[in-house]
C-alpha cells in the first residue's frame, strides 16, 4: 500500500520536473566564438519567393572569403515569429534579411522601437558609386529621414502595371498601350465594349507601389518626398487631389473587374485576381516581376507578360517607375557589429551579384528547377540578365524619359488604434463597393496624415 | 491521525501537477496581460514605459475597435440563436424521428466540427466565389440570377457570410450534446403523453425542452467563449477583417494591433476588455437563464 503511494508520488514529481525542464532555456554558447576559435556570425534570412538556396550559397561564399568566420544561417518562412522569440530571449542575430512591407510589419515595428543599427558607414563613397542612383537616399533605406542609412537595399525590382503583351503587340494586337490616364480610361471604355475589364488588383495592399508612383508622377520628386513625410497639404493640394480622384475613378465598378474585391478578401483569392489578367478578364494589374514565378503553374504556354509604367497625368511629363527594394539590416543589439557590416558590404560584391543573378528555385509541386534571377542594385547587374520580360522591366526603368522613385512612408512612433495599410489601401476596396466616396477617402487621408505628422520623431 | 496526514499529503501531491500547470500557463499569463495593458511597448524588444490607464482611454475613442466590438457582438448573438434553434431541432429529429439513416446524419452533421478551420475556409471560399462558386452557380442554374451576390465583398453581406460558416461549423457539436441529454429522458414520459393525445410538437415543448434546459444553459456559456475564439480564427483566414473592416472582430483587431502595428501594450488592453466582456456576458446570461431545474 505504502509502496503504491510512494510510486505515485515519485511519478507526479517526475511529471512536474519534466514539465518545468521543458520551460528552461538551452545552455548559452560562449560569446560569439566557437571552440575552434572561429567567430560565429548569426544570419537570419526570410525564405520567400527567392528560395532557400541563394542564402546557403551566400553563406558559403562569405565563409570562403573569411576563413575565421562561421556563418550560422537561420532560414525560415515565418522569420518574424522566430525572431520575436529570439529577441525576447536575448538571442539576437547579427544580421537579418527581412524586408519592409511584410504582412507582419516586423521591420516597421523594429524601427518604431529604434532597435535597428545605423549602418551609414557601410555606404562609403566607393560603394555608393557602385550602386544604382538614389537607392539609399529614400525612406526605405533612411527610415527616419535623418540622412543615416539603417536598411541596406540588397534587391531591387521595378514595379508597374502588368498585362498580356500579345494584346498590345505583335500579330494579335488588339489595343494600343495607353500613356496617359485619359488614354487609359478611354481604353477601359473600349475594352468594356469587348467584355473585358480595364483593371484588377490582387489585394488592395498592391496599391502601395502604384500610389508612391502616382504621387511622384503628379508632383515630382519633391512633392513625393514631402508626401511620404506626411506634409500637411499632401492630400488637399492639387496634386494630391489628382491622385485621390484617379484612384477613386480607377477603383469604381466601371473599370474594376467585378470579382476583384471578393477575391482580394478571400483566402488565397489574390491569385484568382492575377489569373484574371492571364485569362483575359482584366487588362492590367499592379505588380512586380515575382508574379511570373508565382503564376507559372497556371500560365498557359506561349503567354507573354508585359509591364508598363503607370500612366502619366499629362503627355509631356517624364514617366516615373517605382522600384521596390528588399532590405538587410543589423539589430542594434547585434554582438558582432563590425563583422555584420562586413557581411552587408559583401552583398554588393561581384561574387554575390553573380550568385543572385544565377539563382534558381525548385518548384515544390513539380520539383522542376527554374531560373529565378535576383537583381542587386549594383550598376550593370541587370544588364547581365537573360533577354526577356524581366530584363525588359529593368531596361524600361533605366531608359530615357523614365525616372526611378523608391522609398516608403516615413517611420513614426507607434500610433495605438491606427492601421496604416487599412487606412490608405484598405479603403480602396470600399471605394469599389460604394461604401466610401472619393471625398470621404480624401478626408480619411487628410486626418491620417495629420495624426502621422504629430507622431514623426 | 498519521494516516489522515499522509492521505492529505498524497492528495496534495496528486493535485500539484495540475495546479502548477494552471498557475504557470493560465494564471500568470492572465495577470501578465493585465499588467502589460498598463504599458506602452512594441512587443519585440523588452523596452516598456508605464502609462497607467492611457491605453484604455485611447480605446474608448477608437472607432475601429468599436466597429470590431460591434461585429463581435452581432456574431455572438446570431451564432448563438441560430445554432441553438438548429442544433435542438436536429437533435430532436434524430432522437425522436422515425426514419432511416439516423446514424448517417449524425455523422454528417458532426463532420464540420472535426475539419480544421483552414479546410473550412477553403470550402467556403469555393462556395462564395463570385463566378465559379457553388452558391452563385446554383442560383443561376435555377434562374434566380438576381439573387447572386458578391458574398465576400458587399459591405452589408460579408459579415453574414462569415456568420453562416460559423453556424455551419458549430451545429454538429452542440447537436451531439443536446442529443445526449435527450437520450437520458425516460421514454415512458413520451408514451404517457402520447396516450393523452399530445402531438410531437407539444411533447417537444412540454417534455424535451424543459428537461434539457440545464444542458442548454451550460452551452450558452460555451457559445460566448467559443464564438469569440472561433470568430477570430474564421475571420483571420477567411477575410482578415476586410473589406474595409467590415468583418473585423475584436480578437483579430487585438492581434493586428499587438503584432503588426507595434502597439503591444494597446493590444493587451484590448485583450483585457475582451476578457472582462466575455466574463461579464457569461455571468449575465447565466443569471437570467436561471430557473428551477426539472428532474426525472
Amino acid at each position: 500500500m505504502k509502496m503504491k503511494k510512494v510510486t505515485a508520488l515519485l511519478l507526479t514529481v517526475a511529471m512536474a520536473a519534466t514539465m518545468l525542464a521543458g520551460c528552461g532555456s538551452k545552455e548559452e554558447k560562449a560569446e560569439g566564438k566557437k571552440e575552434d576559435g572561429k567567430t560565429v556570425l548569426k544570419f537570419a534570412a526570410f525564405e520567400g519567393g527567392n528560395g532557400a538556396e541563394i542564402w546557403k550559397n551566400i553563406e558559403k561564399a562569405f565563409e570562403e572569403e573569411h576563413k575565421d568566420v562561421d556563418v550560422e544561417l537561420h532560414l525560415s518562412s515565418e522569420l518574424d515569429k522566430d525572431l520575436q522569440k529570439d529577441f525576447k530571449n536575448g538571442n539576437v542575430p547579427d544580421v537579418v534579411y527581412y524586408n519592409l512591407g511584410q504582412e507582419s510589419g516586423f521591420v516597421e515595428t523594429m524601427l518604431k522601437e529604434k532597435a535597428i543599427a545605423d549602418i551609414s558607414d557601410v555606404f562609403d563613397d566607393e560603394l555608393k558609386g557602385k550602386l544604382v542612383g538614389g537607392i539609399t537616399e529614400n525612406a526605405a533605406a533612411q527610415p527616419y529621414g535623418d540622412g543615416k542609412v539603417y536598411l541596406a537595399p540588397i534587391i531591387y525590382t521595378p514595379t508597374g502595371l502588368w498585362y498580356n503583351k500579345d494584346l498590345f503587340e505583335g500579330a494579335n494586337k488588339k489595343y494600343d498601350l495607353p500613356t496617359t490616364w485619359d488614354e487609359f480610361f478611354a481604353l477601359g471604355d473600349k475594352a468594356k465594349a469587348d467584355g473585358i475589364s480595364l483593371f484588377t488588383y490582387p489585394q488592395s495592399g498592391y496599391f502601395d507601389a502604384t500610389m508612391y508612383q502616382m504621387l511622384a508622377q503628379a508632383g515630382g520628386i519633391d512633392f513625393y518626398n514631402k508626401a511620404v513625410n506626411y506634409d500637411k497639404k499632401t492630400w488637399t493640394s492639387e496634386e494630391g487631389k489628382k491622385v485621390v480622384d484617379t484612384i477613386a475613378k480607377l477603383a469604381s465598378p466601371d473599370y474594376i473587374q467585378a470579382d476583384t474585391v471578393a477575391n482580394a478578401n478571400s483566402d488565397g483569392g489574390f491569385k484568382i485576381n492575377q489569373q484574371n489578367v492571364i485569362d483575359g478578364k482584366a487588362l492590367f494589374m499592379p505588380n512586380g516581376n515575382w508574379v511570373i514565378g508565382e503564376m507559372a503553374n497556371s500560365t498557359p504556354e506561349g503567354f507573354n507578360w508585359g509591364m508598363m509604367a503607370p500612366p502619366k497625368f499629362n503627355a509631356d511629363e517624364d514617366n516615373y517607375i517605382y522600384t521596390f527594394t528588399e532590405q538587410m539590416w543589423i539589430p542594434a543589439d547585434a554582438e558582432n557589429m563590425d563583422l555584420a557590416k562586413e557581411f552587408v558590404k559583401f552583398m554588393y560584391s561581384d561574387t554575390v551579384v553573380d550568385l543572385m543573378l544565377n539563382n534558381k528555385v525548385v518548384n515544390k509541386e513539380t520539383n522542376e528547377e527554374s531560373a529565378a534571377p535576383i537583381v542587386s542594385p549594383v550598376l550593370g547587374a541587370s544588364d547581365k540578365l537573360e533577354d526577356g520580360t524581366i530584363k525588359d522591366t529593368y531596361t524600361l526603368a533605366s531608359s530615357d524619359g523614365y525616372e526611378a522613385v523608391a522609398g516608403t512612408w516615413a517611420t513614426t512612433k507607434p500610433i495605438d488604434g491606427f492601421d496604416m495599410k487599412a487606412t490608405v489601401y484598405g479603403a480602396i476596396d470600399a471605394l469599389n463597393t460604394g461604401e466610401m466616396t472619393a471625398d470621404q477617402y480624401q478626408k480619411q487621408l487628410v486626418d491620417a496624415w495629420e495624426k502621422l505628422l504629430e507622431n514623426v520623431e | 491521525m498519521n494516516r489522515k496526514r499522509s492521505e492529505r499529503r498524497f492528495v496534495f501531491a496528486c493535485l500539484a501537477p495540475a495546479v502548477i500547470l494552471m498557475v504557470l500557463f493560465i494564471f500568470i499569463p492572465t495577470i501578465n496581460v493585465f499588467r502589460m495593458s498598463l504599458y506602452r511597448m512594441g512587443g519585440i524588444t523588452n523596452k516598456q514605459t508605464f502609462i497607467g490607464l492611457e491605453n484604455f482611454k485611447t480605446l474608448l475613442g477608437d472607432k475601429n475597435f468599436l466597429q470590431a466590438m460591434q461585429n463581435t457582438i452581432l456574431i455572438i448573438v446570431l451564432v448563438m440563436i441560430c445554432t441553438i434553434i438548429l442544433a435542438v431541432l436536429f437533435a430532436a429529429l434524430l432522437n425522436r424521428g422515425t426514419f432511416k439513416g439516423k446514424n448517417f446524419f449524425r455523422v454528417i452533421f458532426y463532420i464540420p466540427n472535426i475539419l480544421s478551420i483552414v479546410v473550412i475556409a477553403g470550402i467556403f471560399g469555393a462556395i462564395y466565389n463570385p463566378s465559379t462558386g457553388l452558391l452563385n452557380t446554383f442560383l443561376k442554374a435555377i434562374h434566380l440570377d438576381g439573387l447572386a451576390r458578391q458574398w465576400m465583398a458587399e459591405p452589408n453581406i460579408v459579415i453574414y457570410s462569415v456568420i453562416f460558416a460559423l453556424i455551419w461549423q458549430a451545429i454538429g457539436y452542440y447537436m451531439v450534446m443536446y442529443m445526449a441529454s435527450m437520450a437520458a429522458i425516460p421514454p415512458d414520459y413520451y408514451e404517457a403523453a402520447s396516450l393523452d393525445g399530445a402531438t410531437e410538437i407539444q411533447m417537444f415543448f412540454k417534455i424535451t425542452f424543459p428537461l434539457i434546459w440545464s444542458n442548454i444553459r451550460t452551452t450558452l456559456t460555451f457559445y460566448i467563449i467559443s464564438t469569440i475564439n472561433l470568430s477570430f480564427l474564421f475571420v483571420q483566414i477567411m477575410t482578415n477583417g476586410g473589406p474595409n473592416g467590415n468583418t473585423e472582430v475584436a480578437l483579430n483587431y487585438m492581434y493586428k494591433q499587438a503584432y503588426t502595428n507595434g502597439s503591444y501594450g494597446y493590444g493587451m488592453a484590448i485583450g483585457v476588455v475582451i476578457f472582462l466582456f466575455s466574463f461579464i456576458l457569461a455571468g449575465i446570461v447565466n443569471k437570467i437563464t436561471d430557473r428551477e431545474v426539472y428532474e426525472f
